[in-house]
C-alpha cells in the first residue's frame, strides 16, 4: 500500500472542506474523508499482516523515500511497523468519532472541521515518518490547530488554556528539535533517517545529553510529571472533539516519540535514565489518580485521570522489557479510545444538562439510557475491568514491569498497581453520582443520544471491545516491533 | 441461623396482615425444595474423587473423634438459640445488657464499615487527595504561571531598551565595546 495516501486523504479532505458552500456539505465531506481514512487504516493493517505472514521480516514495510532537501540530508522517508499501524488505527477511530460528535458545531463550521482534519493530517504524518526532520514537521502541524480549536471554539478560560497548551507543547517541541539536531550533528553519518540512526554508534556523551531533551520534549505531550499542567486546563476548555483529539491522539504523539525516537535511537542513555523515567511515571500514576479523586468537573476528572493513565505508558517504556513496551503501546491505544469516548460522553451530557459538575447531576441514566450506558462502559474500562481494553493494556504493563527482578522495579510496580484502587474510587463515584440516584426536576425533559452521537460512541466501544476481548491481534501486531527496540536496548547495555 | 429460625417461625403469635398467603405456589416451593435437597445431600458427594490438584482421587476417612466436638458445638448453639428465642422472654435483652460492649460492637459489625469510611474519607481524601490536588493547582501549575508572568515582567522591564533612538543604541554599543575591551585586557589577558 502507498503510504502517501494516508497523508493525501486528509489533505484532500481539508481542501475540499474549504471549498464547500454550507455547513451540511462540510460535515458530510469531513465524515466521508474520515471514513475513507478509517478504511485505509484497515487496508494497511491487513496488507501489513499479509506481508508479515508471507515472511517479510523487514523492520519497516511499505517504505517510500524521496530526497526532499539533499543539502541537509532531509528525505521524505515514510514506512510503518506494528507500532505505527496500531497508532494509525487509533487515529482513524478517534477522527471519525470526533467528526461525528461535532455534527452540531454551528460557529465557523468550515474552519472548525478544517482544523480538525489538519490535526489528523499531522498525526498520520507523524506516525509514518522515518525521517526525524519530517517527523518534527508533522509534530508541529499537529500542535497549531489545537491552539485555535481551544482559543476559538473552547469554553471557560479558553484563551488562558490555549496559550498555556500551545506554549508548553511548543516548549516540548523546542527540546525535541534541539535533541534531533544534537543527534544529527553527532552521528557518524549526517542523516535524519530514523532506522539508520537506530543502528549507528552515537557516543555515550552525546546520548546522555540528547536523551533527556528528547524524552522530556516528547514527555510534555504525554503528560510527563511535572510538565502535565496543560492537560487539565487544555482538556477542560477545548470543544468536545478538541478534547477527544488532544487526549486520544495528541498525547500519543508524545508516547510514540519517547519510544520510537528517544528510546530506540539513544538506547544506551535510555538504559541509564530508566530509573528516573520509572520514578516520574509512578509519581504521575499515583499523583494523577489522587488529584482526580478531588475533582468535581467531569472534564477535569478525565483530564487528571489521563495524567495517571499516560503514566502507565511511560512506566512501560521506562521498564524497558519487551512485554512492558508492548504494554505501553497497548495502553496508548486503549487510553486513546477510552478517553476519546469519555470526552465524547461528557460533551453529550454537557450539551443537554449545561453542567459538568457531578454534584449537580444525578439519575441521568433514566432519561438517557444510551449515553448513561456508554458512560458506564467507559468508566469500567478506565478502572480496568476485564473484557475491556484498559485491563489488557495495564495488565501487560504490570506483567512486563514485574519481569525486572530488582527491588526498585518491583516496588515501583506495586505502587503503580495501587492506583487501580484509587481509580475505582473516583470513577465509580463520578458515574454513580452522574447516572444513578434520583433524577432532578430540571433534567426530566432531556433527550438521549442522536444518530451521530450513537454512531461515534459505537465506533469507539467496538474498538475498546476489540482490544479487550481479543487482544492477541494487537499483541501480535506490536510485538515484533517492540522486540526490535528491546534487542537494540539489550545490545548496548543489558539490564542485569 | 437458629436465632433467625426461632424468631421467625416461633417466638411471637403470627400476625396476619390482610389475606393470608400460605406457603406460596409451586414457583416458590420448587426452587426452595431443590436448594434444600442440594444443601442436605451435597456433603455426601465425594468431590475429592473428581477434583484434586494432581488428578488422582483424594481418599479420605471418617474419624469419629474429630466429629464429636464440632457436632456438639453446633448442637449447643441450636439449643442456646432455642432457649433464648423459642418463646418470647427477657433473657436475650438481659444478656445483651450484661455484655453491652461486645453486643454493641457485634451489632455494628465490629465497625469495619466505619473504619473503611474513616480511612477513605478522612485519611485518603483529606490527607492525600486534597493535598495532591492543591499541590498541583498551586505549586506545579503555579510554577508554570510564575514562568509566564516572570517572562512578561522581564519583557516589560527591558522593552524600553528598544526605544528606536539611534543615539541610545550608539551608547549601548559603545558601552558594550568598552565592556568587552576591559574583559579582554584585564580578565582574559
Amino acid at each position: 500500500m502507498n503510504l502517501l495516501l494516508l497523508i493525501l486523504t486528509p489533505l484532500a479532505t481539508a481542501v475540499l472542506v474549504l471549498l464547500m458552500r454550507n455547513a451540511t456539505q462540510v460535515r458530510w465531506v469531513s465524515f466521508i474523508g474520515a471514513a475513507v481514512q478509517l478504511a485505509l487504516a484497515f487496508v494497511l493493517f491487513f496488507a501489513f499482516r499479509n506481508e508479515r505472514m508471507a515472511g517479510n521480516t523487514a523492520e519497516m514495510l511499505f517504505q517510500i523515500q524521496y530526497n526532499w532537501f539533499p543539502a541537509w540530508h532531509i528525505s521524505f522517508h515514510l514506512g510503518v511497523d506494528g507500532i505505527s499501524i496500531a497508532m494509525i488505527l487509533l487515529t482513524a477511530f478517534v477522527v471519525i468519532a470526533g467528526v461525528l460528535v461535532s455534527w452540531n458545531v454551528e460557529k465557523m463550521t468550515k474552519e472548525f472541521y478544517f482544523l480538525l482534519i489538519l490535526l489528523s493530517l499531522g498525526a498520520y504524518g507523524f506516525f509514518i515518518s522515518l525521517d526525524l526532520f519530517i517527523l518534527f514537521f508533522f509534530l508541529e502541524i499537529a500542535v497549531i490547530p489545537k491552539y485555535l480549536l481551544i482559543g476559538v471554539w473552547g469554553s471557560g478560560k479558553k484563551e488562558y488554556s490555549a496559550n498555556k497548551l500551545a506554549l508548553m507543547l511548543m516548549g516540548g517541541s523546542a527540546l525535541v528539535l534541539v535533541g534531533i539536531l544534537g543527534i544529527y550533528f553527532n552521528a557518524p553519518e549526517r542523516t535524519f533517517d530514523l532506522v539508520t540512526l537506530s543502528h549507528s554508534f552515537i557516543s555515550p556523551e552525546v546520548q546522555e545529553i540528547c536523551f533527556p531533551l528528547l524524552f522530556v520534549g516528547f514527555g510534555v505531550f504525554t503528560a510527563l510529571f511535572p510538565f502535565h499542567t496543560w492537560v487539565p486546563d487544555g482538556h477542560s476548555s477545548a470543544p468536545t472533539a478538541g478534547s477527544m483529539f488532544l487526549a486520544g491522539i495528541s498525547m500519543k504523539l508524545g508516547g510514540y516519540g519517547c519510544l520510537r525516537v528517544a528510546t530506540y535511537i539513544l538506547h544506551d542513555a535510555a538504559n541509564d535514565y530508566s530509573n528516573i523515567i520509572i520514578i516520574l511515571s509512578v509519581i504521575a500514576i499515583l499523583y494523577g489518580a489522587f488529584a482526580t479523586m478531588m475533582q468535581k468537573d467531569l472534564k477535569y476528572i478525565n483530564a487528571y485521570s489521563s495524567v495517571s493513565h499516560c503514566g502507565f505508558v511511560l512506566l512501560g517504556i521506562g521498564m524497558m522489557t519487551k512485554t512492558s513496551m508492548t504494554g505501553a503501546v497497548m495502553q496508548m491505544v486503549s487510553h486513546g479510545l477510552m478517553t476519546a469516548l469519555f470526552f465524547a460522553v461528557i460533551g453529550m451530557i454537557y450539551q443537554r444538562t449545561h453542567t459538568r459538575q457531578v454534584d449537580e447531576m444525578g439519575g441521568l441514566l433514566k432519561r438517557m439510557p444510551f449515553i448513561g450506558t456508554v458512560l458506564f462502559i467507559v468508566g469500567l474500562c478506565s478502572l480496568g475491568l476485564p473484557g475491556l481494553s484498559g485491563f489488557v493494556a495495564e495488565m501487560t504493563v504490570f506483567m512486563g514491569s514485574w519481569e525486572r527482578p530488582d527491588t526498585f522495579s518491583r516496588v515501583a510496580t506495586i505502587l503503580s498497581c495501587l492506583s487501580l484502587v484509587v481509580t475505582a474510587v473516583y470513577i465509580l463515584r463520578a458515574i454513580t453520582k452522574t447516572a444513578m440516584g434520583p433524577l432532578k426536576e430540571e433534567f426530566k425533559n432531556l433527550t438521549d443520544a442522536a444518530w451521530n452521537e450513537k454512531l461515534a460512541a459505537i465506533i469507539l466501544v467496538v474498538g475498546i471491545l476489540a482490544v479487550g476481548t481479543a487482544p492477541f491481534w494487537l499483541n501480535d501486531l506490536i510485538n515484533p516491533a517492540t522486540e526490535l527496540i528491546h534487542k537494540n536496548l539489550m545490545m548496548m547495555k543489558p539490564i542485569d | 441461623m437458629f436465632r433467625l429460625y426461632f424468631n421467625i417461625f416461633w417466638n411471637k403469635e403470627a400476625v396476619v396482615h390482610g389475606e393470608h398467603h400460605g406457603e406460596g405456589g409451586f414457583a416458590m416451593m420448587m426452587p426452595l425444595l431443590l436448594l434444600a435437597i442440594g444443601a442436605a445431600v451435597a456433603g455426601f458427594i465425594p468431590f475429592g474423587h473428581f477434583v484434586s490438584s494432581d488428578g488422582t482421587r483424594l481418599e479420605s476417612e471418617f474419624h469419629l473423634q474429630f466429629s464429636i466436638l464440632p457436632v456438639a458445638l453446633g448442637l449447643a448453639g441450636i439449643f442456646t438459640a432455642m432457649w433464648l428465642y423459642k418463646k418470647q422472654n427477657e433473657k436475650p435483652d438481659k444478656i445483651a445488657a450484661s455484655l453491652s460492649g461486645l453486643y454493641k460492637a457485634a451489632y455494628h459489625k465490629f465497625y469495619i464499615d466505619e473504619i473503611y469510611m474513616f480511612i477513605t474519607k478522612k485519611i485518603i481524601f483529606n490527607l492525600i487527595g486534597r493535598p495532591a490536588a492543591w499541590f498541583d493547582k498551586n505549586v506545579v501549575d503555579g510554577l508554570v504561571n510564575v514562568t509566564g508572568n516572570t517572562t512578561l515582567k522581564i519583557s516589560e522591564g527591558i522593552k524600553r531598551i528598544q526605544s528606536g533612538k539611534v543615539q541610545q543604541y550608539a551608547i549601548y554599543f559603545l558601552a558594550g565595546v568598552i565592556g568587552l575591551a576591559l574583559l579582554f585586557i584585564y580578565v582574559w589577558k
